[in-house]
Formats: C-alpha cells, sequence, structure tokens
C-alpha cells in the first residue's frame, strides 16, 4: 500500500495535474505513510500515549501546515 | 514501571537516548519543512518553475528504497525475536543494499545539480532543497555505518530474542530518516 500511493504521488508529479483536491490527496498519502512507519515499523502502536502522540503530533502539524501553506 | 516503559503493553524499543536524539532530528527538520511551505507560499511560480527541474522518478524510486530498506530492518529484528540470526543479517544487509542504491542515486541527482552550476544561492527553492537534501543524505550515510555495524554484531551474536536492545535503538534511527524522507518526497517533488 505505501508503494501504491508512492507510486500515485509520482503520476502527480509527471503529469503536472494540480488542484486543491489532488493536492489533499498527496498530503493525505504523506500522512497515511508517515503513521505507517510510526506504528508498524517504529512500533510504537502499543506504547505509552505521550510517545504516540510526540510522534504522531510532529506528522500531524508538519502535514497541516504545509496544508494551510500549499492549498 | 520504569520511566521508558509504555504504559499498555510494550516498551519503547531500543534506548531513551535514541529517542530523546530523534525527537530532537524531528524537530529540526521540522522547521525546515515548515520553512519550505513558507517560503513556497511567497513564491509559487519561483517554486514550481524550479521543481521542473528535479527528476520525479528518481525522488520516487529512492522513496521505494527507504521503505524496502526500513521493512527489512522490521524483518531482521522480526528473525530475531526466533533467534534466527542468519536469517536476520540476510535482512540487514537487504536493508544496507537498499539504502547505499538510495545514497548512489541520491549523490548522481545531487551531481547533476551541482555540474549545472546550481548553488544554495541560485533561488530560495534551490537553497531550500539542496539543504534539506543534502541534509537528509548525511542521514542516510550515517544510518548506514549504523546499519551496517548491526550487521556485523548480527552475525557475531550479539543480540538474542530477549537481548536486542541495541539494534532496536539502531533501526529507530533508521526508520526515522526513512519517515522524513516520506514527508520530503511529497513536499519537494511532488507538490505544486
Amino acid at each position: 500500500m505505501m508503494l501504491l500511493m508512492t507510486g500515485a504521488s509520482y503520476l502527480v508529479a509527471e503529469t503536472g495535474v494540480s488542484g486543491a483536491l489532488i493536492m489533499t490527496f498527496v498530503l493525505l498519502t504523506m500522512f497515511l505513510k508517515g503513521s505507517w512507519v510510526i506504528n508498524d515499523f517504529m512500533k510504537l502502536q502499543r506504547c505509552a500515549l505521550k510517545w504516540r502522540f510526540i510522534m504522531h503530533g510532529w506528522l500531524t502539524l508538519v502535514v497541516a501546515v504545509v496544508g494551510i501553506f500549499t492549498i | 514501571m520504569s520511566e521508558k516503559t509504555c504504559v499498555s503493553r510494550e516498551p519503547l524499543p531500543g534506548d531513551l537516548a535514541i529517542w530523546i536524539f530523534i525527537f530532537a532530528e524531528l524537530l529540526v527538520f521540522g522547521l525546515f519543512f515548515i520553512g519550505y511551505a513558507v517560503a513556497r507560499s511567497n513564491n509559487v511560480d519561483l517554486f514550481n518553475e524550479s521543481q521542473l527541474t528535479l527528476n520525479a522518478q528518481i525522488g520516487a524510486i529512492n522513496t521505494v528504497l527507504l521503505i524496502s530498506s526500513s521493512y527489512c530492518v522490521v524483518r531482521s529484528i522480526r528473525a530475531i525475536e526466533f533467534n534466527n540470526l542468519n536469517t536476520s543479517a540476510l535482512w540487514m544487509l537487504f536493508s544496507i543494499v537498499c539504502a547505499c542504491f538510495f545514497v548512489l542515486l541520491k549523490s548522481h541527482e545531487l551531481y547533476g545539480k551541482f555540474a549545472t552550476g546550481i548553488t544554495l544561492s541560485t533561488n530560495t527553492f534551490y537553497m531550500f532543497y539542496l539543504s534539506l537534501t543534502f541534509f537528509h543524505y548525511m542521514h542516510v550515510i550515517l544510518g548506514i555505518i549504523i546499519l551496517v555495524a548491526l550487521w556485523v554484531n548480527i552475525r557475531a551474536g550479539k543480540y538474542e530474542a530477549d537481548s536486542k536492545h541495541g539494534l532496536e535503538s539502531g533501526a529507530a534511527y533508521w526508520h526515522m530518516v526513512d519517515l522524513v524522507w516520506i514527508v520530503m518526497f511529497p513536499l519537494v517533488y511532488v507538490i505544486h
């Protein structure tokens, strides 16, 4: 799924399609892939809330700010 | 229950020190990303025009390589949990190979930019592009050194199912490098 999302993002870059909906999709894939890395690769899914809050908080903040200044 | 023990079921993987380091690194990269987004909002045309000179194909391949490398590290730790040292070492080796291909492609990309006379002072986009990607590139190189050290330790039999703290610490750092790239690729190569 992560590789498929990367492929979709690549197609957006190659075809040059733009617009709020497309950029929202790109940001969503960024967020989902980041969440997977945090939960499944870093193994934080079952850790204390404070650790998950820091990692997911960082990801959410970055994606949100990028979204605010992009869309 | 110690400070670094998770409240629910599983302990925080690796040493607390590596996580403090990871949080500090993410803070720096996060500020870079926000800076990029703000600068882009003030120079949309310049950023879009300069972005067209980037090779998104290399960026996408590098994303696949880093995700694959991270996945291999996960499998390597999984093998250690079953005390299967040979399988663990093999997965770690795959991870190192993926990371080395990333460095090769990134070096090719950066060399291409420098060869055409592009520098940090060419424009704001390239200032961010070169500093962000080079900063990350240095992290990948450090990550490869860590992965090689982990591979050597696995082969030396230094990790076991109930003694894999060092392996988890190195893995956490490598996943952080992957996480940063997962944000950086769409931000720099895709969003326009």
